[in-house]
């Protein structure tokens, strides 16, 4: 296990403490912003930040917790028996899902959902599953097969097999599938206002259909500084699990 | 075909017969935008039905009886099922039932999209563990979307509800999708432009090489929709007070905070794979480089460019997808391009406008992919003598 | 006992092994010796059930292992695998103690039992905090064996353990497991493509060739002119002076010759030195009598020439 450097604490920590107070405090950056931009005319309409906050991470936290049990359920199955001939299937279609654009899918989607949460939920799901179920194969399957022959050799069984020695080995590159997930999710979350999601999204398309910067970035800096966080704290958890043996 | 593909492909087979057997293939609308009543296939296409689930059986038989010779026969008939569904629905909507009401719509059910499924799966089985498995896929998929492409010029799908839809728009259309695609494109030349050279640059000095990486990162984080916020603020500041760039047509909106958002999101892959490739060149090989008296110039240019070119070639087909898919937002500020008709359409509630805007974009980033991993794929053969 | 009857194994159009049958006593330690790719490996795996035989039988005890609980078998057999196969993620401590770890062995008897096993296998008790990726092949090779030898199987399968040891250490490790075999009396099975491992370890030896048994015998067995050529040829034609080095001087040394001075021509050997060493130093001192010394470097005795000739192979040259 490798020691991480005190900075990346730091930064995590220092970014959740912006991303709070961009929401509970917006009027400190309000004013800030209010002498730079010099906006013609802006909406002062107080909304709750924290509000929109609460409805942001509340989706992106049922959706993802949906996406990532799923995903593992599914990957560690394909260790098994029975499950091993999907494995390869799996993986091409998570690659291939993967390259259809967020929007699309989301869009896609109204014609059978309807708009608002259920779409956005159901294109989080299928967006934060694809990368959990791809990393974790893929991390199964960077396991050397003598590691796993040496297991099996010794009188594990199947069980012992995945949770003592491929989930242990597997686990940065699940980690980085989780990050991939969540941050893509915060995203989709975001662009979810598009089709009638409220979160930041909302204040950012609103913003821009009403050509008020402000609310733009009442939107736009919350939510960059959310995904930032979370991003950093998901860099110094792989780091943690990350064995230098399989790294270098 | 292997047996562990087996169970893959009857599955698939499996989905086929369900879906004509169980799901609706058209949804019937008295009008654009209401919801209507769902049609199966066994209503849709009488006894063509029967032909059709006749034909995935032959493939559960073909798998079953297993044959090397098989994989040719399961292919084309995957075809011939595709085919016959886009032949017996282009009869079926012409039928009176469906133009007693004038503003009738008739448009695409979900076993149609069903029949996808089913059919990847059965060719995924098909080709599992054979080395050109990707190549036949390929081949497979474009023949596919050939064929429904020369069916939609045909006019036989003329009555369906998204052609429709495309006829009282054709010219936006094609404007946009050369919009779309050109943003798109350049975008990702701009990418390379910046993003080789700070790869090279990085891979000299790996001074610098964690400050960047992580700057670079930070653009892929953000938000897409909320850099596209963050960078329009700055632009229409200065294009308000600067007159220059206000003639020149940069500002707030429209096409220019769309191609900067894009660039940023195409730097990453472009600049990490670069990194890789060049990484991925034994030391040695340089060494006996310049031990045979080659400048550094040369090294660059006729070893490790060449060398690393098929990595290089993965980041922009990463970068040129994913190009296409971020596009969509430039029509949100007026940047053009398909998404433009994707939120007309979510504004609207017409779901085969937004089809109609989605179903070229998943065509042109699945075209794009095709192209470059071909290009790859015999780069690798043709050039550095590798089979895979 | 371990026992392979007409045993075939294909691997798709592959015929690893056919027709095999091999019989290991009881406290043997039997070498099975052969060029890369005729099938050791393939025998090893069949034995611990990692793969099944296309046909025939393998009976341990005379038990099918088809009727032991496949799980039970192979944490009653220590295994060193070829490529090592340590866990990357545990350290040196956690790799030896997985199989006491599955038998739910106590916190103390495992301590124990990996100071014991440190020891035994030469390697520094702190070590145990070691990650795989800090130590050397070597070190690797000899935390694979104690990793075997962890739960105290009475059968031990080792596919080529000491490969990828520098030859100095490979020796001391040879020498040690011979003593801990000789002491603990387990039955072996030891792959290996070294012909003098082969002769130092092995109380049989069995030659083959791709899929094959060749030949069957006592490291003496071999030294006599019936083998067919294959065997021959892979043995090598200085065999006889290799199966040498499996004796110690002290083995033949003379103690009366110690008082006829004018035999010897000054030169010594260590009384635990190999007779091929010995046979060496003649050789390139041109002498044929050596006196011999123990630890103490006092003289003891010695040999000459003749003894070698006279009592080495006495058995087999009939
Ligand atoms: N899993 C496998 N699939 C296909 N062929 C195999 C497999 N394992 C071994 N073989 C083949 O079976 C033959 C015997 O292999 P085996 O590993 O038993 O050889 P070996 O004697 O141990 O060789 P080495 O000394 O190189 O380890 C070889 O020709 C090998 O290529
Ligand atoms: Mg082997």
């Amino acid at each position: 296990m490798k020691k991480i450097k005190q900075p990346f604490f730091i930064v995590t920590a220092l970014l959740f403490a912006f991303f709070l107070i961009s929401i509970l405090r917006f009027d400190i950056i309000e004013n800030v912003l209010v002498l730079l931009v010099k906006p013609k005319s802006f909406f002062l309409a107080r909304v709750s930040l924290v509000e929109i906050a609460k409805q942001h991470i509340f989706i992106v936290i049922i959706s993802s917790s949906l996406s990532i049990i799923i995903a593992l359920t599914i990957a560690i199955l394909t260790r098994f028996p029975f499950m091993s001939d999907f494995e390869e299937f799996l993986l091409g279609l998570a690659t291939f899902g993967q390259t259809i654009p967020t929007v699309a899918i989301l869009a896609l989607l109204v014609p059978f959902l309807g708009y608002g949460f259920k779409p956005a939920l159901f294109a989080l799901f299928v967006y934060g599953f694809l990368p959990v179920l791809r990393n974790t194969i893929e991390g199964f399957n960077t396991i050397p097969e003598e590691i796993r022959e040496s297991a099996r050799a010794m009188g594990m069984n199947r069980f012992q097999i995945i949770t003592r020695v491929e989930l242990p080995l597997a686990l940065p590159a699940i980690l980085a599938g989780i990050r991939i997930s969540l941050i893509l999710n915060i995203s989709v979350a975001t662009i979810g206002a598009t089709v009638g999601l409220s979160g930041f999204g909302t204040l950012i398309v609103n913003g821009i259909r009403g050509d008020d910067t402000i609310m733009i970035l009442k939107g736009a800096i919350p939510v960059s500084l959310l995904a930032l966080a979370v991003e950093s704290l998901f860099i110094i958890l792989e780091k943690r699990f990350r064995l230098s043996a399989i790294s270098e | 075909m292997p047996d562990s593909g087996k169970k893959i492909s009857i599955l698939g087979a499996f989905i086929l017969i369900l879906s004509f057997l169980l799901l609706s293939f058209a949804e019937y609308r008295p009008n654009r935008v209401l919801s209507g009543t769902n049609i199966g296939a066994r209503e849709l296409f009488g006894s063509g039905c029967f032909l059709l689930i006749f034909l995935s059986i032959l493939i559960i038989f073909l798998i079953i009886t297993n044959h090397k010779g098989h994989k040719l026969i399961i292919t084309v008939t995957s075809l011939l099922i595709m085919g016959l569904v886009l032949y017996l629905f282009g009869i079926a909507i012409e039928k009176e039932t469906f133009n007693i009401i004038p503003n009738g719509r008739i448009s695409l059910g979900i076993g149609f999209w069903a029949i996808f499924l089913g059919m990847e799966m059965v060719m995924s089985g098909c080709f599992k563990g054979d080395k050109k498995c990707i190549l036949y896929r390929r081949v497979f998929y474009t023949i596919l979307f050939l064929m429904v492409f020369v069916f939609l010029l045909s006019g036989h799908l003329n009555n369906l509800s998204i052609m429709k839809e495309f006829f009282n728009r054709s010219n936006t259309f094609f404007r946009q999708i050369r919009r779309h695609f050109s943003l798109s494109l350049f975008s990702v030349i701009a990418g390379l432009i910046i993003g080789i050279p700070i790869g090279v640059l990085i891979y000299k000095e790996r001074k610098m090489k964690s400050t960047i990486l992580f700057l670079i990162n930070l653009g892929q984080t953000i938000p897409t929709l909320s850099l596209l916020g963050i960078i329009m603020v700055p632009l229409s500041l200065l294009s308000q007070q600067n007159k220059f760039l206000k003639d020149m047509g940069i500002s707030g909106v429209g096409f220019t905070p769309a191609f900067i958002v894009l660039v940023i999101y195409a730097l990453f892959p472009v600049v990490h794979n670069t990194i890789a490739g060049l990484k991925m060149i034994d030391y040695e090989l340089l060494e006996t480089a310049a031990g045979l008296g080659m400048k550094n110039n040369t090294i660059f240019w006729k070893i490790q460019l060449p060398l690393s070119l098929p990595i290089i070639l993965g980041g922009i087909r990463i970068a040129i997808t994913q190009s296409i898919g971020n596009t969509i937002l430039a029509g949100l500020i007026g940047g053009g391009g398909l998404g433009s008709i994707i939120f007309l359409g979510l504004a609207q509630a017409a779901p085969d406008l937004i089809l109609l805007g989605v179903i070229p974009l998943i065509a042109m980033a699945f075209l794009m992919d095709s192209v470059i991993s071909f290009l790859i794929f015999y780069y690798k053969k043709r050039y550095l003598g590798l089979a895979e | 006992m371990i026992e392979l009857k007409n045993v075939t194994k294909k691997y798709n159009d592959i015929t690893a092994l056919k027709n095999f049958s091999l019989q290991i006593p009881e406290g043997i330690l039997q070498v099975l010796l052969g060029p890369s790719g005729c099938g050791k490996s393939t025998v090893i795996k069949l034995i611990n059930h990692l793969i099944e035989p296309t046909s025939g039988e393998i009976y341990i005890n005379n038990k099918n292992i088809n009727e032991f609980n496949l799980i039970n078998l192979r944490r009653g057999i220590g295994y060193v695998i070829q490529s090592i196969g340590l866990f990357p993620h545990y350290n040196v401590y956690e790799n030896i103690v997985i199989v006491p770890r599955l038998l739910k062995w106590t916190k103390n008897d495992i301590d124990r039992r990996v100071d014991y096993l440190l020891d035994l296998v030469g390697l520094n008790r702190n070590y145990k905090k070691k990650y795989p990726f800090e130590l050397s092949g070597g070190e690797g090779q000899r935390v694979g064996v104690a990793r075997a030898l962890a739960a105290d199987p009475p059968i031990l399968l080792m596919d080529e353990p000491f490969g990828s040891v520098d030859p100095l250490n490979r020796e001391r490790l040879q020498k040690e497991f011979y003593r801990i075999q000789r002491e603990l009396k387990k039955t072996v099975l030891f792959v290996t493509h070294d012909v003098e491992e082969a002769i130092r370890l092995a109380d049989n030896i069995a030659v083959m060739k791709p899929g094959q048994l060749a030949s069957l015998g006592s490291p003496w067995d071999f030294v006599t002119d019936d083998k067919e050529d294959y065997v021959k040829e892979f043995l090598g034609s200085e065999y006889t002076l290799k199966l040498l080095t499996r004796f110690m001087v002290q083995d033949i040394l003379v103690q009366e010759k110690i008082k006829s001075k004018g035999y010897i021509h000054g030169f010594q050997v260590k009384k635990e030195n190999t007779l091929s060493s010995a046979l060496s130093l003649m050789i390139s001192k041109g002498i044929d009598s050596l006196e011999v010394i123990d630890e103490q470097e006092k003289i003891v005795g010695s040999i000459t020439f003749e003894d070698i000739l006279k009592n080495v192979f006495r058995d087999t040259r009939k």
